[in-house]
């Protein structure tokens, strides 16, 4: 398509828009669908709650010194559970507001005096990306089994990413590490029938969550059960099944990678710090660059698709930000974007000096000034970025497309906008031309379009036009990268969504791929905000129940609790009954297969006529 | 990562352009130099989703290629780290065929070891003679042989250990084959397994590998025994001789297996196309008609009873038209009550029938009419 052709088309989008809802207007409102799987109506545009936001503004936190006395006392038996439920151990109130050009957030303790600390550098910036907040999802409904932990509990929202923690086990011995990894004194490890009960407990009240679950650790892989975690996730009809691990299995032994992808593993979530061995210095084995690329190599060789995940530490690693996501767009075939999360200073970074925090403290702010910086303003903190949460908009036009018959609600992440931010860009794998989608689709504006199509709430056919017309009329070819066409754009969004537009099938890979670059900024016990806690949408799944993130790794500190009253052994007893792992620390290089195997090693075809390859191998 | 569904009026013509991504299985098609390579050139790369069906209560049990090769992995370093076993050392497996029986006989040679069968039917005094001259270091044993082998409490030299192809422990020092796979599932590390591997790999091609107590030579003890090199070889030719297609699904009937059989399998888990079913004993006919093989490893008894039953049963109603014709000439299934009875008592697909014992002629003769028969696997 020319560039007058894709004008045309886009003022003849612009103009049936208008025309469909002048139509629009004079008819009212047709009521919200009500799911079976949501407790409610589907909430329109108007109806959505959000959480205070703007500043100065106050809101309850933690005193950083009396949680760790309490979650102590807690686990010495000291203090019953019950408190940590039914009390309000460590509260204070904290004041979020802008002073000397940035954002902070102040606290007092009356025992333990003032504590002080940086939200963001640009208060424009948060300032835009809280205005790009649609609103909070339902209220969760018939999950009181799931839902008790007092103050820590989560109130909104469906959730996006159920995590486990399959095991604390770790192959590595990382700093930072919030979950203090191999250092604990005690193995917690979930059995397979545990595992099971989690995953069927998570869909068993409202809102009816499509989620992605999410493996964690500890290292994942190391759990005997991953495998078979992995088939049981897919099973019951998770939306995808994804890890958080270093990668370690996957470049040492490619046959798990093959063997995970059939047990339904779709998506590595992987551990990746810097584009040089140096950069990951940091993880204490001096060729952990080289591991990171087999992994990667043998996963996508097996099909799992890969996010590198990236703690950015201040004055450690914030150097690796440009030059990773130029490596990711540089390996675009392989990497499906990129998750940038500032430090969060907890399991053994816990005890860390107030300097030290002052110096490696790292916010979403900082990730969008440095790629603005590295990228020569290609990246605009203030046009590209959006906060996780705007991805609502798109869930509920899918919800109400799906209809009332509907067993699962879409995936929607609708955390507060605080917790991360994203860009997504389009990549060409072969030129190495890129953009951000915000350069030329005005996405906010299709955000709003989208918006009065579900508060308008019509029939299928009316609603898939309006989105089509939507989009025409949004996407200016005048400003996408050359190259890049309205059917480029399509042809991405498939893949993306797993050919969802194309009834589960993906065309070839084509030359342009789309990049999510997201920032995902966890609490800890100087920055905990409460308000963030209760819309919380990537829980973890305990025997305890869900807990939100923060809530788990530091808050009030629900992991040590939770692994204290579940631990299976002692490290001591574990490594006797069972074996020890191999554990690779101490800046010492790990051995590294130098070559893959063939998939057949001897030469000679035997009853060639049925044997023979047909398939085109993998 | 939203579903867009909304978007599929849009996405409709690039969908003409569009290809399936399904994960397939690989055909092998080529033989390495032993059984050890065999076993790791076939659950490298492969995803079917059943290697393995057997009968679990009511339902069927699919082993996929993953789940098989970590339960053999997970058998064999629990057999190497916890039970001492090492190359040459002899694994002995008392039991029916089940599929455990499989995984721990992978496991015994993939680590050099020389897996040992022997009938559980035997007498007890000759099933104890038999374990006694071999002298295995582990016995895998089922519920029927525990109950000759005083539940596991027997002694015999160099052995150190016994497994129960049960769910509950017959006594406290015998583990359960479950609670070996559990145990190994944390020994299962890269390091380790691909340690096995490599050792697997690297294992001569002369070495023992399968040995066979031979139960029909009465008062005495006598053994069969192939090493890998044979064992591919024979492999090799069970594979032109009953070459597989994608799909194929193999029923097998079996109480304790033979020599052969044993092989048959191997050969059947390491082409990459077969599900191999393991039938159960008194439900065979409603089994084929449920699983409809393409092959069939049954005994005579097994195979008499079906054409038995085929040939009482009343003529088709309507005689065969040209449809029905085509679609045989063309070996598609379509409706199997057009199909000749004797097939359709066997599922209605079977291409060709092995059977496990002498085949009494006339039998052969009307199961020739609708598959090919092979020579018995004895």
């Amino acid at each position: 398509m020319n560039d007058l052709v894709a004008a045309t088309v886009k003022e003849l989008a612009n103009a049936g828009w208008h025309t469909v809802q002048t139509v629009n207007g004079l008819v009212p409102e047709n009521a919200s669908l009500q799911p079976g799987w949501a407790p409610g109506p589907l909430i329109k545009s108007r109806e959505r709650t959000k959480p205070p936001l703007g500043w100065p503004r106050e809101t309850d936190s933690l005193c950083p010194r009396c949680v760790v006395d309490t979650r102590n006392a807690i686990i010495s038996g000291e203090r019953d559970l019950a408190d940590l439920v039914q009390g309000h151990n460590g509260e204070i109130k904290a004041t979020i507001l802008e002073e000397n050009g940035r954002v902070i957030v102040r606290k007092t303790c009356p025992e333990h005096g003032t504590f002080e600390d940086l939200l963001s550098i640009d208060p424009e910036f948060s300032r835009v990306i809280e205005a790009r907040y649609p609103g909070r999802d339902f209220r969760t409904a018939g999950d009181e089994r799931i839902h008790r932990h007092g103050t820590s509990t989560i109130r909104y929202g469906r959730g996006a990413v159920l995590t486990i923690d399959l095991t604390n086990r770790c192959n590595m011995m990382c700093n930072p590490c919030f979950m203090d990894a191999n250092q604990v004194g005690y193995v917690h490890e979930l059995t397979l029938d545990e595992i099971k009960q989690i995953l069927d407990d998570s869909i068993s009240f409202k809102p009816r969550r499509q989620m992605s679950v999410q493996y964690s650790g500890g290292e994942p892989t190391m759990s005997p059960h991953f495998l078979e975690a992995c088939r049981y996730a897919k099973d019951l009809g998770y939306y995808s099944v994804q890890a958080a691990t270093n990668g370690l299995r996957f470049a040492l032994e490619p046959e798990f990678a093959y063997q995970a992808k059939e047990a339904g593993f779709d998506i590595a979530y992987f551990q990746f710090d810097g584009v040089t061995n140096d950069a990951n210095r940091h993880r204490h084995i001096s060729n952990l660059f080289d591991a990171k690329l087999m992994a990667i190599k043998n996963m996508r060789a097996a099909g799992i698709e890969i996010v590198p995940v990236t703690t950015v530490v201040n004055t450690v690693n914030d150097s690796q930000v440009g030059p990773l996501l130029q490596f990711i767009i540089d390996n675009c075939d392989d990497l499906g974007g990129i998750s940038f999360q500032p430090v969060s200073f907890t399991g053994r970074d816990e005890g860390i000096t107030d300097a030290d925090r002052h110096r490696q403290r790292y916010t979403i702010s900082h990730l969008a000034h440095e790629l603005h910086r590295y990228f020569d303003g290609k990246v605009d903190p203030y046009r590209d970025w959006y906060p996780l949460g705007a991805v609502g908009g798109f869930t509920t036009v899918v919800d109400h497309l799906r209809g009332a018959e509907a067993k699962f609600g879409g995936l929607a992440c609708s955390c507060h906008p605080n917790c991360g931010s994203s860009v997504f860009i389009v990549a060409n794998r072969r030129n190495g031309t890129w953009a951000p989608v915000t350069q030329f689709f005005d996405v906010q504006a299709f955000l709003n379009d989208l918006a009065v199509i579900a508060d308008s709430a019509r029939g299928r056919t009316l609603s898939l036009v309006q989105i089509a017309l939507g989009m025409l009329r949004h996407f200016d070819q005048r400003k996408a990268p050359p190259g890049f066409t309205l059917t480029e754009f399509l042809k991405i969004l498939n893949r993306k969504t797993n050919g969802a537009l194309m009834a589960g099938r993906k065309p070839p890979p084509q030359d342009w791929k789309m990049l999510w670059v997201g920032g995902m900024w966890f609490q800890d016990l100087w920055t905990y905000d409460f308000r963030r806690t209760e819309m919380c949408v990537i829980p973890y799944a305990t025997q305890e129940g869900e807990i939100s993130f923060c809530a788990y790794n530091t808050g009030v500190g629900w992991r040590q609790v939770v692994e204290n009253m579940h631990m299976v052994a002692n490290t001591k007893d574990w490594f006797q009954r069972r074996g020890r792992h191999k554990i690779y620390a101490g800046d010492r290089p790990m051995d590294l297969p130098s070559r893959s195997l063939p998939v057949v090693s001897a030469p000679e075809p035997v009853g060639a006529g049925a044997h023979a390859c047909g398939c085109g191998g993998h | 990562m939203v579903h867009l569904e909304w978007l599929l009026a849009l996405g409709y013509i690039d969908s003409l352009f569009a290809e399936r991504t399904a994960v397939t299985s690989r055909p092998l098609g080529t033989l390495p130099e032993t059984l050890a390579q065999l076993y790791l050139q076939a659950m490298r790369h492969h995803a079917r989703e059943a290697v393995l069906l057997w009968r679990d209560g009511d339902q069927w049990a699919p082993v996929p290629d993953w789940r098989f090769d970590r339960q053999v992995i997970r058998i064999a370093l629990y057999l190497k780290e916890r039970a001492g076993v090492k190359p040459e050392d002899r694994v002995a497996i008392v039991s029916e065929l089940r599929q455990e029986w499989l995984a721990a006989e992978w496991a015994a040679i993939g680590l050099g070891a020389v897996s040992v069968a022997v009938d559980p039917d035997l007498a007890p005094a000759r099933l104890t003679g038999a374990l006694v001259e071999a002298g295995p270091r582990v016995v895998f044993a089922s519920e029927t042989a525990l109950s000759k082998l005083d539940n596991g409490t027997m002694s015999l030299p160099g052995l150190t250990e016994m497994i129960a192809f049960t769910t509950q422990r017959p006594t406290d020092s015998v583990r359960t084959i479950a609670e070996i796979v559990e145990l190994g599932g944390t020994l299962d590390t890269a390091e380790r397994a691909q340690a096995f591997r490599a050792y697997a790999r690297s294992i001569p091609a002369d070495q023992p590998a399968l040995s066979q107590h031979d139960a029909s030579i009465e008062g005495r003890v006598a053994w069969q025994e192939v090493s890998h090199g044979q064992g591919v070889e024979r492999v090799g030719q069970w594979w032109k001789l009953r070459p597989a297609q994608e799909g194929d699904r193999t029923y097998v009937l079996a109480g304790s297996p033979s020599l052969a059989l044993r092989l048959a399998l191997h050969a059947c888990v390491a082409d990459g196309y077969t599900m191999t079913v393991l039938g159960g004993t008194g439900r065979a006919q409603a089994e084929l008609r449920e699983i409809g093989p393409q092959r069939i490893v049954a005994p005579p008894a097994m195979l008499e009873d079906a054409v038995h039953d085929a040939e009482q049963q009343p003529p088709p109603m309507k005689p065969e038209g040209w449809r029905e014709r085509a679609n045989r000439a063309l070996g598609r299934g379509g409706d199997t009550s057009s199909k000749h009875p004797i097939s359709t008592a066997l599922g209605g697909r079977v291409r060709a029938i092995d059977p496990l014992g002498p085949l009494d002629p006339l039998l052969a003769e009307r199961l020739r009419r609708v598959a090919s028969v092979g020579r018995e696997i004895i």
